[in-house]
């Protein structure tokens, strides 16, 4: 009798197991729209996804995305399901890779010479590949053969990475960093309101040294992730005050002959050296600088809003508090496109035309809506935004940037300069020079001087 | 004669079976021995030979892990000895290892502390032992707290009691950075070399300890003449590791410099350096010349350490 009944109750649990994985509507994903066109499609919507020709009949791809599995296997299941019957006769192989060392897994699989064909990639990877010639170049695959295609894409995120002024990516989803999150409960206990916090960066450097003052060294106003290596932060910087990077041909770089530049790193020295941004700012990447705003210390966060969660998670009460204003702006008025996660070809695939189906069918408009759906990211094609998913918004905080996103992503430009040979080694001559100006080693002017005299100096070698 | 060849004739060839039987069983011996040693062997030629004459044979080219290798001879080595960071990170290697004799001193003497018959005692040898076995990710996590500025651990503690008026900048300032990390490294160790002293303090005859007593030592004499000679074993071989874990420390720079190195390099080592070299900006021929230097480095610094402290005394 009572095996009978443990078996019963094995089974029974088993059963549910496999009802829990069948059934398509998950509590943590209340936008999923089972009845929409990704996840209920039929025929006529697989031919109208079927855009690409000449795709290899037969063919076996392998998909890299990273970080989305298990978390999202479901939903990626799903997009091969849709993609193999666009496509009859074409597998895909789903290996999803995990946060940690995916970067390193992915160069271990080109120095194997058994790289995926389909492989996801942030930003900042995809220049060392590209530099070394492995990449499919997307300009000539889709912008000259499928300019149709081409032209959904996010002007901004196509242009996020380049190598001699080539784009080797197809961009995939996108992070909404034109957002300023204000601390609620130090706003109410300063007295300051929405209309009082600044437009501008030039606004801004007064305001950081007024709120230090006004709570007297208990607030600051916000904080910088000047310790983060990837994106070039400083020379982001420049781009938003308009300073010129480049000369006339990219041969050079030419910032440091802006006064503005010089005048910039000095606002930032002023700010440290009179305590009216948290010295770890030298320090701290994106990831602390948020862990110090949830704390309570900090008045203003000026990051994506999918990172939100972490002040969520870290302090509900702080998070419960939070509104919305604009960024601050630099001179030059432009919306930064922000963090881009890419498809990348091989241009070794074997079935080079099957590789780029896919790609192009995982950034589709549908297939991204669908993304959209599941975790608060965007898009990377501006036909997602004509949805009615993101025209008409929701009640949480995250829901109510959805209708701003489309407008935003349509005039968002890159100020990314991910263009330099030996990316790596650029990122810690700016950051080394950086520190030396902010640290009071050198004149911020020698600082540029030196900073271009050596990034020139890759330039030349090239 | 005829009967004397006819005598000698079995036991020479007797003579000759038994040297045949005597070889034919050593070299079952050799074979066995061999077989035995063969699965570790094998593991120390794929994981560790192998990888060394590649990263010999590395450091002869440029190699970007995605391309195939090229050939560039010496320049690896030329570039590297004009390399001010490699001279810096070499220099802030050998800073490191002021760690060495702090933590010996420092774990000397905790383990005479616990190692006494007291209630409790192994409680406490417990939670000085759990810094050892605690993730390098989840101290830097830690300290990250203890050293923050204004309101860490430290500096809101001596802010509060007013006796400093502005904060520390542990890890905000280049000058006190690397030994900001040096003191977590520090707490890390002591409980490590704790257990190892405790065990030498085992083997140190009661004895010794009455007869200093008896000659009118006070307790700290006894130490100094009873218990460091003792232990002097176990104080050669803490030396010697710790000092080759300092030489080639990386764990503790990474985390509490969050991959950078620290404000202006100030933090870099060598081993810090070589990663940077060879996984961050993909030079790994470069980065093998580093090691090829960094190996030679170290074992000529061992070699010295071991000699010097080996003098006077008869411990092999």
């Amino acid at each position: 009798m009572k095996r009978i009944l443990s078996f019963l109750l094995v089974a029974a649990f088993v059963l549910a197991s496999f009802g829990a994985v069948a059934a398509q509507e998950r509590e943590d994903r209340p936008n999923r729209d089972l009845d929409g066109e990704f996840w209920n499609a039929g025929e006529e919507q697989f031919e109208e996804w079927r855009v690409i020709e000449g795709v290899e009949e037969g063919a076996v791809i392998r998909f890299w995305p990273w970080a989305l599995t298990p978390d999202f296997e479901d939903y990626l299941n799903k997009i091969i399901e849709n993609f193999e019957a666009t496509y009859p006769g074409v597998e895909v192989v789903l290996e999803g890779q995990p946060a940690a060392g995916a970067r390193d897994n992915i160069r271990n699989s080109f120095a194997a010479g058994e790289p995926a064909d389909v492989i996801n990639m942030s930003d900042g990877w995809v220049a060392e590949f590209a530099e070394a010639g492995v990449l499919l170049n997307m300009d000539v695959a889709v912008g000259e053969a499928y300019p149709e295609i081409r032209e959904q894409y996010v002007d901004g995120a196509w242009e996020k990475v380049t190598f001699n002024g080539v784009t080797y990516h197809l961009p995939w989803y996108l992070a909404f960093s034109n957002v300023m999150a204000v601390n609620g409960l130090i706003a109410d206990e300063l007295g300051i309101a929405g209309d009082d916090i600044p437009d501008t960066w030039e606004e801004a450097y007064d305001f950081a040294c007024e709120v230090r003052e006004l709570s007297d060294g208990a607030y600051y106003a916000y904080s910088f992730p000047w310790g983060e290596l990837a994106g070039l932060g400083a020379l982001n910087s420049f781009v938003g005050e308009g300073i010129a990077i480049y000369n006339d041909d990219r041969s050079a770089v030419v910032f440091n002959e802006d006064p503005a530049a010089a005048a910039l790193l000095d606002e930032y020295k002023f700010l440290l050296d009179n305590d009216c941004i948290p010295r770890e700012s030298l320090t701290d990447d994106v990831r602390e600088m948020i862990d110090r705003f949830s704390e309570g210390e900090i008045l203003l966060l000026q990051t994506g809003p999918q990172l939100f969660r972490l002040v969520e998670e870290n302090n509900p009460e702080v998070f419960e508090s939070l509104f919305l204003e604009n960024q601050f702006v630099g001179a030059a008025n432009i919306r930064n496109i922000g963090g881009v996660q890419t498809l990348v070809v091989p241009a070794s695939a074997e079935f080079p035309n099957a590789a780029l189906a896919f790609a192009v069918f995982v950034t589709n408009p549908d297939v991204q809506t669908a993304f959209s759906r599941e975790v608060p990211i965007y898009s990377s094609n501006l036909e997602s935004y004509e949805d009615p998913f993101f025209t008409e918004g929701g009640p949480s905080l995250t829901d109510s940037l959805r209708p701003l996103a489309g407008e935003y992503f349509r005039n968002a430009v890159n100020t990314g300069i991910l263009d330099f040979p030996n990316l790596a080694e650029v990122e810690q001559i700016v950051l080394g020079e950086f520190q030396a100006a902010l640290l009071g080693v050198k004149s911020s002017q020698q600082a540029l001087d030196d900073m271009a005299e050596r990034i020139n100096a890759i330039l030349d070698a090239q | 004669m005829a009967s004397l060849e006819a005598a000698e004739k079995p036991k020479r060839s007797s003579n000759a079976g038994i040297e045949e039987g005597k070889r034919r069983r050593r070299r079952m011996r050799l074979i066995t021995a061999y077989g035995f040693i063969a699965p570790a062997m094998f593991f120390f030629v794929v994981f560790l030979f192998i990888p060394l004459i590649a990263a010999v044979y590395l450091s002869f080219t440029s190699y970007d892990l995605v391309t195939a290798p090229e050939w560039v001879g010496l320049d690896n080595y030329q570039n590297l000895f004009q390399d001010p960071l490699f001279w810096r990170g070499l220099r802030n290697s050998f800073i490191y290892l002021i760690v060495t004799p702090i933590l010996i001193v420092l774990s000397i003497g905790l383990a005479i502390v616990v190692n006494r018959k007291l209630m409790g005692i192994p409680i406490f040898r417990t939670i000085y032992y759990i810094p050892a076995v605690t993730s390098v990710v989840a101290v830097g996590m830690i300290f990250e707290f203890v050293f923050a500025e204004p309101s860490g651990l430290i500096n809101g503690l001596l802010l509060s009691l007013g006796l400093i008026e502005r904060p520390i900048n542990f890890l905000t300032h280049p000058d006190s950075t690397l030994i900001s990390i040096m003191l977590v490294t520090i707490w890390r160790g002591i409980g490590f070399y704790m257990v190892i002293f405790l065990a030498a303090l085992q083997a140190v005859p009661e004895e010794l300890y009455e007869a200093a007593a008896i000659d009118g030592a006070n307790r700290f004499q006894r130490h100094l003449y009873v218990t460091v000679p003792g232990i002097r074993p176990a104080i050669i071989f803490v030396a010697v590791i710790s000092s080759i874990s300092a030489l080639k420390v990386f764990e503790e720079i990474w985390v509490m410099t969050d991959g950078s190195g620290g404000l202006l390099d100030s933090a870099l080592t060598l081993m810090f350096y070589l990663y940077r070299q060879g996984f961050i900006n993909l030079e790994l021929g470069y980065a093998s010349a580093i090691a090829v230097v960094f190996t030679i480095v170290t074992l000529i610094f061992s070699i010295a350490n071991l000699r010097f402290l080996e003098r006077g005394t008869d411990v092999r």
